[in-house]
């Protein structure tokens, strides 16, 4: 199943290529020496021919969009194509939300997808969804097929997503008494080294200066040191309220293993429970943030 | 010979020599270097620590001085004058104190980094095993390569040979009531899987500065500092200050060329884009610091490689720059103006 | 016990919650003196960094003054602050950090009694969740004069 979508998935790409529609296409290829799939940048129909489709194509392509290549292309008002699964087509749904992207500029290849496997999974020619294995977001997903696309590759009819609670993890968390829970952020984030990994791999973090960069005044101290990294972690998982997706690359692309993903998980189910509002879902929605309704919960304001 | 399960008296020993000892250490299923107590086990069945010995010597996040506005004072904080040990570090870790002594000693005296590396000792564990990401060979070293170490702790089964290769390692031992061994058959090295061609490499960083290949190969990178921030030789830093409105406390951390601030002065950044900042990486380590110091900064730990979460590949991206035609990944971006 | 006095920030917006302080103290209201008020002009300026920082800088609680909903100068600043506030509050439970410790409440320019009440009770509270150790700790780990965070009075 995967293989067939695989060779659609070449065909399109390459099609786009040829008739010159996009200039390149964003997608995944194989890792250095076949070992696991990276991001593939596509600029010729033969380049298309080595775009890969399997459960190990954890990558949200999305934050592509607001780097080089990309950022240049669409600025001149080119067009790209970028190969996206639910998650990454919610992010695509919440650029486009934001302006930050014109709907007409990306050519999107959703690709239906039951579950993607830890990274360190190899690549395996069974669907995820049976080996069972898949991360923690892929439970129950809503969006196998993807909320956006010009073109779908795969059967929307296909492998039901994997049972479970994509939550899990956080509830847990949430299961610990305040004190623990300080004990584990604090533990962890003893480790972090500032090298914003999370915040570049989060489409959602394009601002062309950062808060972190902001040094009149330095509203986030810039050491790595416990106050400096909390202070960043707190106030990144604020700029995602309601705008995170849980596609959970902050967690992945940390080189300490400081699960970052858990925090705006957690709030983007706090803002789904709160305001009935679900990140990237919907392109013509009002961001969470930019809008209230009159009975919004106020049972904690004296 | 120690065994292994012996090296946990060795730290024990050291500990009460009046040596903070750094060890590898087990935390979440990944291991890292960090300070051993006096109980402690090091870890020693694993490829590399996550962090380097960059991390003690070079700290994220060091204090250098107290300053107060109101009584115009400055008072600096030294570097600590603790003898410090680094046990079970890897050869490659050990070799980049070499590069990193030939850039902050001399001729400019980075007097902290020289304090603290004086008061060193490096107790290396040679490598029983390597991974794919690991390049030491191509680089000059190897699995068993003594460069940087004071002592070198050769497997040997299940314990090790001790080998002291300097003064400072020869005092070491004896402190902690171990004996070198000058006989000895060591285990074999691991044979790594990954070669790096690096011949033609530096003749075409000399003459490339401005070819279009530098957007090809940085083409996956999203600009974090991963990589910069876990290679053991990288030592870029920045200054800021922790103050309040007359006084204040002044850190050096870390900084790296990747992000879009580094080297911003007024009105100008000189390195704008992904590929002129990602080139920088490329040119200081393989070209700069050669001319410079006769060194290449790069010990093929493999960190960058293994921590990269877009597949970034130095060892792939080092071979493709001198080789001839079209660039690997298409065609450059002709014409584009960065912001 | 008696000598922990609680360092309480308030943000109030200039066209309630500030005029409603200052009317608990034209109307010599008695009421604890432990806060610090500073006057925003409206409580959706109030930013989740302002809170943070607050902590950061020693306080042991921070409170947000509004408008009640409907009546916000700025016709809906005080709508987004409520959506905001809420997921503060949901953020700094989910760190480990009491959540109590961040107050919010919609106060208007003729509510003194109310304002004096809200500084009474917040205050309380305060006092028995004892000063925020945790990000003192963190301070004094870093930064050369503490002064500010221990709440020692500065020159």
């Amino acid at each position: 199943m995967q293989e067939s979508s695989q060779n659609r998935l070449r065909e399109e790409a390459g099609k786009l290529l040829s008739a010159a529609a996009v200039e390149v296409v964003v997608g995944y290829g194989d890792g250095h020496g076949g070992d696991g799939v990276r991001p593939l940048f596509a600029r010729t129909p033969d380049e298309a021919a080595g775009l890969v489709w399997n459960d190990a194509c954890v990558h949200n392509l999305a934050t592509y969009l607001s780097r080089e290549p990309c950022r240049q292309i669409l600025l001149r008002g080119g067009k790209v194509g970028i190969v996206a699964k639910g998650c990454d087509a919610r992010a695509l749904v919440v650029l486009l939300q934001e302006g930050q992207i014109a709907r007409e500029s990306v050519h999107v290849i959703g690709m239906v997808c039951d579950g993607v496997l830890d990274p360190g999974a190899a690549v395996s020619g069974g669907t995820a969804g049976s080996s069972g294995a898949v991360l923690p977001k892929c439970r129950q997903c809503e969006v196998q097929t993807p909320p956006l696309y010009d073109t779908l590759v795969g059967d929307p009819a296909g492998a039901a997503a994997a049972e479970g609670d994509p939550l899990e993890d956080v509830k847990d968390l949430q299961s610990m008494s305040l004190e623990e829970r300080w004990s584990f952020w604090t533990g962890h984030l003893a480790r972090c080294i500032k090298c914003y990994a999370c915040r570049q791999a989060c489409p959602m973090c394009y601002c062309a200066t950062c808060i972190t960069e902001k040094s009149e005044p330095q509203w986030i101290d810039k050491p790595s040191h416990l106050k400096g990294a909390l202070a960043y972690h707190l106030i990144r998982a604020m700029h995602l309220a309601g705008r995170c997706v849980s596609c959970g690359e902050c967690g992945r692309a940390c080189p300490m293993d400081i699960p970052v993903d858990k925090i705006s998980r957690y709030l983007a189910g706090q803002v789904e429970e709160a305001f009935d509002y679900k990140a990237g879902m919907d392109p013509e929605a009002t961001p969470a943030f930019r809008t209230y309704r009159e009975d919004d919960p106020e049972d904690f304001i004296r | 010979m120690v065994s292994k399960s012996d090296l946990s008296s060795v730290i024990a020993r050291a500990v009460s020599a009046g040596y903070e000892v750094y060890a590898p250490g087990k935390r979440n299923g990944k291991v890292y270097l960090e300070k051993a107590d006096d109980g402690a086990s090091p870890e020693l069945d694993h490829v590399i620590t996550v962090n380097g010995v960059k991390d003690i010597l070079l700290p994220r996040c060091e204090p250098l001085a107290d300053f107060n506005l109101t009584d115009v004072s400055i008072e600096s904080i030294d570097a600590p004058a603790a003898g410090r040990v680094l046990l079970a570090t890897r050869p490659c870790d050990a070799a980049s104190l070499v590069i990193l002594d030939a850039i902050l000693l001399d001729p400019a005296r980075d007097t902290r980094y020289a304090r603290m590396r004086e008061e060193t000792v490096v107790v290396t564990v040679a490598c029983s095993r390597a991974d794919a990401a690991c390049f030491c060979t191509s680089m000059g070293y190897g699995p068993h390569d003594e460069t940087g170490s004071d002592v070198i702790l050769l497997p040997a089964g299940d314990s090790y040979l001790v080998r002291p290769l300097t003064e400072k390692g020869k005092a070491f031992i004896g402190e902690v009531g171990l004996e070198a061994d000058a006989g000895g058959e060591p285990d074999s090295p691991p044979q790594l899987t990954r070669t790096v061609r690096t011949e033609g490499l530096k003749a075409w960083l000399d003459e490339n500065f401005e070819s279009e290949k530098w957007r090809d190969v940085s083409i996956n990178c999203i600009g974090c500092g991963a990589c910069y921030y876990l290679c053991p030789t990288c030592h870029c830093f920045d200054i800021t200050d922790e103050a309040g409105v007359a006084r204040g406390r002044r850190y050096r951390i870390w900084d790296c060329c990747s992000f879009a601030d580094f080297t911003k002065m007024a009105g100008h950044q000189p390195r704008v884009g992904r590929h002129a900042r990602y080139r920088q990486r490329i040119m200081h380590k393989f070209k700069y610091t050669v001319d410079n110091v006769n060194l290449t900064a790069c010990v093929g730990d493999g960190r960058c490689i293994r921590h990269c979460p877009v597949g970034v590949d130095i060892g792939e991206i080092l071979e493709s720059l001198p080789e001839g035609g079209a660039a690997r990944r298409g065609g450059p971006e002709p014409g584009s103006r960065e912001g | 016990m008696a000598s922990f006095r609680p360092r309480i920030v308030a943000f109030l917006c200039n066209w309630c919650s500030y005029a409603g302080a200052d009317l608990a103290g034209t109307t010599r209201k008695k009421y604890r003196a432990d806060v610090r008020v500073i006057r925003v002009p409206c409580s959706g300026r109030v930013d989740p960094s302002f809170i943070i920082k607050a902590f950061e800088r020693g306080a042991d609680g921070v409170i947000v003054g509004g408008c009640h909903p409907g009546d916000c100068h700025y016709v809906s600043g005080n709508y987004n602050a409520r959506r905001r506030f809420y997921t503060v509050r949901k953020l700094l439970d989910f760190m480990g950090i009491d959540s109590e410790r961040f107050q919010v409440t919609w106060c208007s320019a003729s509510e003194g009694e109310k304002w004096a009440g809200v500084v009474n009770d917040v205050t309380d509270l305060i006092e028995k969740l004892g000063p925020l150790e945790a990000f003192k700790e963190m301070g004094r780990a870093v930064l050369s004069d503490t002064r500010e965070i221990e709440g020692v009075a500065g020159e």
